[in-house]
């Protein structure tokens, strides 16, 4: 995260997405991002890619009546990712494909996609997720984003159902428990 | 039985897997002093590591780095249940080379309690058909006993290891001593309907796995308890709810007090005594120290893994034995098989979406063998099982990145579990071929001095044949079931990779064509036993462990009359 302490991280992230743009959670979220400890120091993301990420990543999977990806950290998981398990090919990919997102945003309304109205961003990822097999920089991102909300522990124990020891396999109606297993 | 003085113990095992485990436990309770020498790492039952690790706390939610999988795993990787959570009980490739004569994935463990950690806990019994076969169609050598002279020690081991299943009474797959079996959820149980009466003589049933669904007291007093549908067995289970070594064997011969185990032993050598005729014992590598030591006992059991013993015996050499000890036919290290796998189809089961489960099944079901048991259907030999199940994957594990959607009601589309998805895999007998072989480098070693094994194994036209039957039988009863997207797939595999590796050390009833005689015990040399995979002279086509189990404790046995009447 370059040379930004979580406060300053905190505060312009607030301030790019705007007050809009906040999510019930984000305070808190943003919080419980950053008491993820990747082991590596070699963060890969800018400040404005990873701001950039986690606006995106929230509005794949955002706060609702349960918390979403920001709150979950998943944007300091694909950082984590990108720099320490993806080989460089891979996580220069995903640079690239974030900066095009933003790049794309500038040259078709003149500013950055962070500063763009909630609207216009949520329209732009729409427009990408319906284009999904025509946009592998998107479809990459998009896929970690799942990945990260869906095995962070807000992501199994909050919005799917977790069951570490189940005791002995039975048949039940999926009404009995209401959602999936995570 | 008090220690004999001139021995250091009474019985020496040289490996602690299935067949290790339990030939320690069957000497240990028949009073024998028993070292187990395992070339493993220690393994403490109750303190796995991974066993409760969420994937959030993992670090990189449970996927392998490339890097990691490139330097140290990039044969284990290729084989079955190598995974972030499971990674440190597989053998660290760099360190353990072999040569692939021919493309051959070696698993191993490297853990004491071997395989037995790993393994996939399929449990069934052979038939009258597979002990038959090699004398019926000509390929290998006759095995010089039939199910009769094995059904008892199923009898006597399956209690003990506890399996689960349903009776069904075929001649192809004998029923065991079970405990109730894990029930078949509905999907299951409409496929199964639909095979059973579109496919007359095909049966489609619970899957027989080493889960105890209802502990019984041989199993509590170990401190073994019931299944918990975790599904997640390969980091070891500290309920001891599906069987190891580690939850069973090991702690039923160490509760006697004549159990010594040592690990990091890197057997090299049994040493044979030209004076007597016998394996005077055994001469070992201290992986941590680099020492090497000799112990003695009046008896050997080699139950190192398949190709493990075979590289032991291979290089067990003196002026009688020059191409390993007990090898004057020369047939040590021949007739090496692995079953046919890789073929086989899945599809989505429409409907049923209120219909769930609690618990991750750990078995699933099975398809016994219906190929040419009683006349010769199909253009191949011999035959094959299914393995399987139905489920509900999360869309987001079963759709991952393909799944379009953004925002609420993406995230609430995701909280439905997923279609039901039914697959199955096969396993399938292959023929024994003299030519499929391993045998040992000249000059190669490894970092502690073992001569490198090279693989000579490859699949024939009968496997090509039966795999490719393998895959189209399935896709046939996939869609009859009314399964949509049926898909099949036959991909080539390198032998190995089923885990299921058997042979080179074949029982027969001659010495000239054979390496063990019908008690699993060497030709020549009369106090030497093996009685892992290296002792079979056919494979079946059902997973071998709990034969490896019941041909061991027959094993022990028969040793222990002949060591009481000073036989051997």
């Amino acid at each position: 995260m370059g040379n930004l302490n979580r406060r300053e991280f905190i505060a312009g992230l607030a301030a790019m997405l705007g007050t809009a743009a906040m999510t019930p959670g984000l305070a808190n979220a943003v919080n419980i991002g950053l008491t993820f400890k990747p082991s590596g120091s070699n963060i890969i993301f800018s400040e404005q890619q990873m701001m950039l990420v986690a606006r995106i990543a929230d509005i794949i999977i955002p706060a609702t009546d349960t918390p979403g990806a920001i709150d979950a950290g998943v944007h300091l998981y694909i950082d984590h990712i990108a720099a320490n398990w993806m080989n460089k090919q891979e996580s220069n990919r995903l640079l690239a494909g974030i900066d095009k997102i933003d790049a794309d945003a500038k040259a078709k309304y003149d500013s950055g996609f962070l500063a763009l109205d909630n609207k216009i961003q949520i329209a732009i990822v729409q427009a990408l997720d319906d284009n999904l097999a025509q946009e592998p920089a998107y479809k990459m991102l998009k896929t970690y984003t799942v990945t990260g909300y869906y095995t962070s522990k807000i992501g199994m124990t909050v919005e799917l159902n977790y069951d570490p020891i189940p005791g002995p396999y039975k048949e039940i109606p999926l009404s009995d428990v209401g959602k999936a297993w995570s | 039985m008090i220690k004999t003085k001139n021995y250091d113990f009474d019985a020496i095992v040289v490996g602690s897997g299935m067949s290790g485990g339990y030939a320690a436990k069957e000497f240990c309770e028949k009073g024998y002093k028993t070292l187990v020498l395992d070339r493993g790492k220690p393994i403490e039952h109750g303190n796995y590591e991974t066993e409760f690790k969420p994937p959030w706390e993992m670090e990189f939610r449970g996927k392998m780095h490339s890097e990691e999988i490139k330097e140290k795993y990039f044969i284990q990787k290729k084989g079955h249940g190598v995974s972030d959570y499971t990674k440190h009980h597989f053998i660290n490739d760099l360190e353990n080379p072999y040569i692939q004569g021919k493309p051959y994935l070696w698993t191993r463990s490297s853990k004491v309690g071997g395989k037995s950690v790993i393994w996939s806990r399929q449990s069934y019994r052979w038939n009258k058909l597979d002990f038959e076969a090699n004398q019926k169609d000509g390929h290998g050598i006759d095995w010089p006993i039939r199910y009769d002279d094995l059904a008892p020690w199923y009898d006597y081991v399956e209690p003990f290891i506890g399996i689960s299943g349903s009776y069904e009474n075929l001649d192809e797959l004998p029923d065991g001593q079970f405990l109730p079996p894990i029930p078949l959820n509905v999907v299951e149980r409409q496929v199964k309907a639909s095979i059973e009466t579109n496919f007359p003589g095909r049966k489609m049933i619970p899957a027989r796995v080493a889960h105890l669904t209802e502990p019984q007291p041989i199993h509590l007093e170990l401190g073994r308890g019931q299944c918990q549908s975790r599904n997640q067995c390969g980091r070891g289970c500290s309920w001891g709810g599906y069987y190891s070594s580690v939850s069973g064997a090991l702690p039923a011969a160490k509760r006697t007090g004549n159990l010594t185990l040592t690990a990091n032993a890197q057997v090299q050598e049994v040493l044979y005594d030209s004076k007597t005729g016998k394996a005077s014992g055994i001469r070992y590598v201290d992986t941590v120290s680099g020492e090497t030591n000799i112990v003695t006992a009046r008896v050997v059991f080699m139950c190192a893994s398949t190709l493990g013993t075979l590289q032991i015996l291979m290089n067990s050499t003196s002026d009688k034995y020059p191409d390993g000890i007990g090898n004057t036919s020369g047939v040590l290290g021949r007739y090496i098989m692995d079953h046919v796998h890789g073929a086989g189809a899945n599809g989505i089961m429409p409907g049923h979406r209120d219909s769930y489960y609690k618990g991750r099944n750990p078995g699933g079901i099975y398809i016994p063998r219906f190929q040419n048991i009683k006349e010769q259907q199909s253009d191949y030999l011999r035959g094959y099982g299914y393995q399987g199940g139905a489920s509900r994957s999360t869309r987001v594990n079963a759709q991952r990145a393909n799944q379009t959607g953004i925002g609420k009601s993406f995230k609430e589309a995701n909280r439905e579990p997923g279609s039901w998805k039914f697959k199955v895999t096969s396993f399938g007998e292959v023929l024994p071929d003299f030519n499929n072989r391993v045998f040992l480098h000249a000059s190669n070693k490894d970092q502690w001095g073992m001569p490198l094994l090279i693989t000579n194994v490859a699949y024939g036209e009968n496997e090509a044949k039966m795999k490719q039957d393998m895959m189209d039988s399935a896709v046939a009863m996939l869609k009859a079931a009314g399964l949509k997207n049926v898909r099949g797939y036959n991909k080539p595999m390198a032998p190995g990779r089923s885990i299921h590796e058997m042979g080179g050390a074949c029982m027969g009833r001659d010495p000239k064509t054979s390496y063990l005689n019908q008690w699993n015990q060497s030709h020549e040399v009369a106090n030497l036993f093996v009685t892992d995979g290296a002792a079979f002279s056919s494979v079946s086509c059902v997973n071998p462990s709990i034969t490896f189990m019941a041909l061991t404790a027959r094993a022990v046995d028969y040793a222990d009359k002949q060591l009481k009447s000073g036989i051997i």
